[in-house]
């Protein structure tokens, strides 16, 4: 049976619903999560610093979007953003590859532009963001393919922002690549109806604006 | 036939393919535009297309909601200038807006002011108007512009966020705000021929248009 506590240990939980969060809307998102064993909290840069001070007594890791949601940093600056994260306190960073690169089939640029941070990560969490909505399956693959080549432990499928998530999408990593790579469903998982479907493709992790909802409709 | 001196045309979605870019960037030229918006990735990329034009690059930056560090910002502005920005859209922390901390919004606007400008380059702030009250909205635009921002953006425009499109009656209220009432950048209205036109004959000084929508 798939309790409570399991689920909330495969969630990021988000409020991405709220649009640029106060920092007082933030900590109040924070201490609602916190009684529940969720894996980690995905945040914005500017929330990093206040959201790891306000959970550093729990188990709840945080985890930073670095390019995100669209993928439009340059090098350098993505290189920056993924410093002054991990600085701040992120314990996982959630990085989108170079959508335009991958596209062009420039996959060495995708590879020299997520490198650096994948180096700079250590043996820290992070997941390859890899717009799986905008893919078909063989491009899906072969993003798979290089996030493997570079270290991730985690594709993550999409950003959110309506780039939605579907079984197929997960279950095409788990069939092609089994063990090698974890994946992450993210994007429009917003119920335990949803949670289910992504629980039975075989994702390893939920990203969701709605962790909480998510949990009620699972029993202890 | 509309006057197209004041479009900016707005290319960011990720799935957009180059020769998108491509054709984006030739219209623009050949209907004498003012600028072709861009995140910071395709600066030089636009840049190079519009080059021996009169069309500008106007980068965006902590695109679509601003909450990105202040040091991240100037970083990324300072880059996209290196890459051949000639105008940035700088998208305001709208967490810190919401929030009325100006200590915030002057860490960031402040520097980033003084660098584009002693690089001739104007700045418009960015902020996404129908995330604040009237109140922090009037404060928020008397901030800016206390800090020498040179046009207030009326919204990232970013329909991914679903947020309501800028009416006739959104635009007169931030005129009544500004000492300059001309100076706004309008982003994020009707999108159709008809809200275009009524907004170019406005004392507005560029209007943002999603290029897929201008191209059609």
């Amino acid at each position: 049976m798939v309790t409570k506590e399991k689920v909330a240990g495969i969630i990021d939980a988000s409020i991405a619903a709220v649009l640029a969060p106060t920092q007082a809307e933030n900590k109040s998102f924070l201490e609602s999560i916190k009684p529940f064993p969720f894996a980690a909290v995905a945040v914005e840069p500017f929330y990093v610093r206040e959201t790891a001070k306000i959970l550093s007594e729990t188990k709840i890791a945080v985890a930073c979007v670095i390019s995100y949601p669209l993928s439009v940093l340059t090098s350098d600056t993505k290189l920056s953003q993924a410093a002054f994260a991990l600085h701040d306190g992120a314990n996982e960073l959630d990085i989108a590859m170079s959508f335009a690169d991958f596209k062009a089939g420039r996959f060495d640029k995708v590879k020299e532009d997520l490198k650096p941070i994948v180096y700079l990560t250590g043996d820290r969490i992070k997941k390859m963001i890899y717009y799986s909505a905008l893919l078909s399956t063989d491009e899906q693959k072969k993003a798979v393919e290089l996030a493997i080549e570079l270290g991730f432990d985690f594709v993550k499928t999409n950003p959110g922002y309506g780039y939605v998530t579907k079984p197929e999408h997960i279950m095409t990593v788990k069939t092609t690549f089994k063990d090698a790579i974890k994946v992450m469903a993210s994007g429009g998982v917003r119920t335990s109806t949803d949670a289910m479907a992504m629980i039975e493709a075989g994702t390893d992790r939920i990203a969701t604006s709605a962790a909480l909802n998510i949990l009620s409709g699972f029993e202890e | 036939m509309f006057d197209l001196s004041k479009v900016s045309l707005s290319v960011f979605l990720p799935e957009t393919s180059e020769v998108e870019i491509a054709s984006a960037c030739k219209a623009a030229i050949e209907k004498q535009m003012y600028s072709v918006s861009v995140p910071p990735t395709w600066v030089s990329r636009v840049s190079n297309h519009l080059r021996g034009s009169l069309v500008k690059t106007t980068v965006k930056i902590s695109f679509p909601l601003g909450v990105d560090l202040p040091e991240q910002k100037f970083l990324a502005c300072l880059s996209a200038i290196k890459n051949g920005a000639d105008e940035i859209d700088l998208v305001c922390n709208m967490g810190a807006a919401k929030s009325e901390d100006l200590l915030t919004l002057k860490r960031e606007v402040v520097p980033i002011v003084n660098l584009c400008h002693t690089n001739n380059i104007k700045v418009n702030a960015v902020i996404e108007i129908h995330l604040l009250t009237i109140d922090l909205l009037e404060k928020t635009i008397h901030f800016l512009e206390s800090v020498g921002v040179d046009r207030i953006a009326t919204s990232a425009g970013f329909k991914g966020m679903k947020q309501p499109t800028i009416s006739s009656k959104d635009f007169e209220r931030i005129q009544s705000f500004l000492k300059s009432s001309e100076k706004i950048k309008l982003v994020g209205f009707g999108d159709t021929s008809d809200d275009l036109a009524v907004f170019l004959k406005t004392n507005v000084e560029v209007v943002e248009i999603d290029h897929r929508k201008m191209l059609q």
